[in-house]
């Protein structure tokens, strides 16, 4: 398990993302929201993804899930090229968008999940075990038949948990799932998180979160980007040893300031 | 069907039941239109004088029967046109688009799948204007030729998918308008007999009526519907009809994925 070079010997990585740059233009004109990033993760992998707003963390994880199309590099899971969209590997993907607004409002929450359960092939009984199974870490009993436009920010943010983990997919993809949860529903979400995914073999957690303490003890790597460049990447202890930090904080703010002093980094 | 199709065929469909259930007057309101409208031109028959109109004489004589099968299925021709925009417009108005598109469905049988409960419905309002024509004013239909009837209903939905799709790409690439469907559907209420027999328009527009597709459609379906035609006699009308789902649907999955691709490419998937 771990972080590894694109050209690493022994095992490929599962998950490989190659100088992978994004570009959105609008009339506005052009942000640059991905510089050349960089990833390969082995199975197993939890790699937390953290840095300020507009760093590029929600434009990595939609390349990663093949929504947003980069314009340059390459994006493979297990060796399969994600070019032609989401639908490539979509069984093979779940993807919590950051977002609350994207479930039908008017339907109840087990409806909601009902749907999207279908579309990935769960039929009713296998929807109820899974529920089941998530559901001590997930908490949505009693919520069910709540129309999901009433719920409250958690209970969304929990449900956004649930259709993503439904098909137990080997790419996870979260765009900070903890937000809108409170310390004891959080800890319990990365707790379930850490047993699902680490150390798993053909799995690989992907998670970004502006919550740095979390995202050192969950992650076993953490990628810092700050304005689409990746300004620092390894395990949690390597960052913190490398920068000299005595927190993750700290480790942030110096791989930030390291970063934007190199030659070609944005002013 | 594959029971992976069936099971994402059904998920849309009991979808789309729930989302409609949850407006609770939706369908008292269009069950209201449908009566009004039908009303409206039981009456404007009445002005009408079949023997002063000998365009009619081919579809029976009898202005109301013509009109109504005009309204009917013109109300499904908007149907069928705007359904697949509006499954795409929905979309991207919930915010489920991207969590959709995630699942492993090709963006052609989402974006079909979507509509199915607007197809079926509008099959429903067609089923409205004539039972009401029939339960309230006294419309007396002869038999159905049923082969006949289902062949130029299937290749009907399916002229107007193509022309549906084309106007999704649109939603999907634009948000916004919808050149192809409105272009279609106003065409179609001036050029393919709607309300009078595409017979008395000028022999330039009556060139130009058989461009569109519902004039195909209405000729087939008034002939079965209303002279009790065979396979044979609307055979004609079918096979013109059956050209555009041949140009138009190769084009609708094409526009579809250039667009997905290029809202891709630009990363507004999940704008609205």
């Amino acid at each position: 398990m771990g972080l590894l070079t694109a050209h690493a010997g022994g095992r490929p990585p599962l998950l490989l993302a190659e100088s992978v740059s994004k570009t959105y233009r609008g009339s506005a004109g052009a942000v640059q929201a991905l510089d050349a990033v960089s990833l390969a993760l082995e199975a197993g992998s939890v790699l937390g993804l953290v840095g300020p707003n507009g760093s590029g963390k929600t434009t990595l994880l939609k390349v990663l899930a093949g929504l947003v199309t980069p314009d340059s590099g390459r994006v493979a899971f297990d060796g399969a090229s994600l070019a032609g969209g989401p639908g490539d590997l979509a069984a093979e993907t779940g993807f919590s968008p950051g977002e609350e607004r994207s479930f039908y409002g008017p339907l109840s929450l087990i409806e909601n999940l009902r749907f999207f359960g279908r579309l990935r092939g769960l039929g009713e009984r296998a929807l109820a075990e899974r529920l089941e199974g998530l559901e001590p870490h997930l908490g949505l009993k009693g919520f069910e038949d709540l129309p999901y436009q009433q719920a409250s920010s958690g209970v969304k943010a929990r449900l956004s948990l649930a259709r993503a983990l439904l098909h137990r997919p080997r790419l996870l993809l979260l765009d900070e799932p903890t937000r809108s949860l409170d310390v004891e529903a959080g800890a319990m979400v990365r707790a379930m998180l850490r047993r699902e995914y680490l150390g798993a073999p053909e799995r690989v957690l992907v998670w970004s979160t502006h919550r740095l303490e979390e995202a050192w003890e969950t992650s076993t790597e953490i990628a810092v980007l700050d304005r689409g460049t990746l300004a620092g990447l390894g395990s949690p202890e390597e960052l913190l040893r490398r920068t000299g930090a005595a927190n993750p904080a700290e480790a942030c703010s110096a791989l930030r300031r390291e970063a934007s002093g190199r030659p070609g980094a944005p002013a | 069907m594959t029971p992976r199709l069936a099971s994402v065929l059904f998920a849309f469909l009991r979808r789309d039941a729930f989302l409609y259930a949850s407006y609770k007057f939706s369908f008292v309101l269009d069950l209201a239109s449908v009566l009004l409208s039908t009303a409206t031109f039981f009456f404007v028959a009445r002005l009408v004088d079949p023997a002063a109109l000998p365009a009619m004489a081919a579809y029976g004589g009898r202005y109301f029967a013509f009109v109504l099968i005009g309204i009917a299925f013109s109300a499904c021709q908007g149907v069928c046109l705007h359904s697949l925009a509006q499954s795409v417009r929905r979309e991207q108005l919930f915010g489920t688009l991207e969590s959709v598109l995630t699942a492993p469905a090709s963006l052609p049988l989402v974006i079909l799948a979507s509509s199915q409960w607007n197809l079926l419905y509008a099959a429903l309002q067609v089923g409205f204007h004539l039972g009401i024509g029939i339960l309230v004013f006294g419309l007396s239909l002869p038999p159905v030729d049923i082969v006949a009837a289902a062949l130029m209903l299937i290749l009907t939905a399916a002229a107007f998918l193509g022309i549906g799709m084309i106007s999704a790409a649109f939603i999907l690439r634009f948000k916004r308008g919808d050149p192809a469907a409105w272009l279609i559907a106003a065409a179609s209420d001036l050029l393919a007999g709607v309300y009078f027999p595409v017979s008395i328009l000028p022999k330039p527009l009556q060139a130009l009526a058989d461009l569109v597709p519902m004039t195909h459609a209405l000729e087939g379906l008034r002939l079965v519907l209303l002279r009790s035609a065979s396979l044979s006699e609307v055979l004609p009308h079918a096979l013109a009809l059956a050209a555009f789902p041949v140009v138009l649907l190769p084009l609708g999955i094409l526009g579809l994925r250039t667009a997905f691709d290029r809202a891709r490419a630009d990363g507004s998937l999940g704008h609205y």
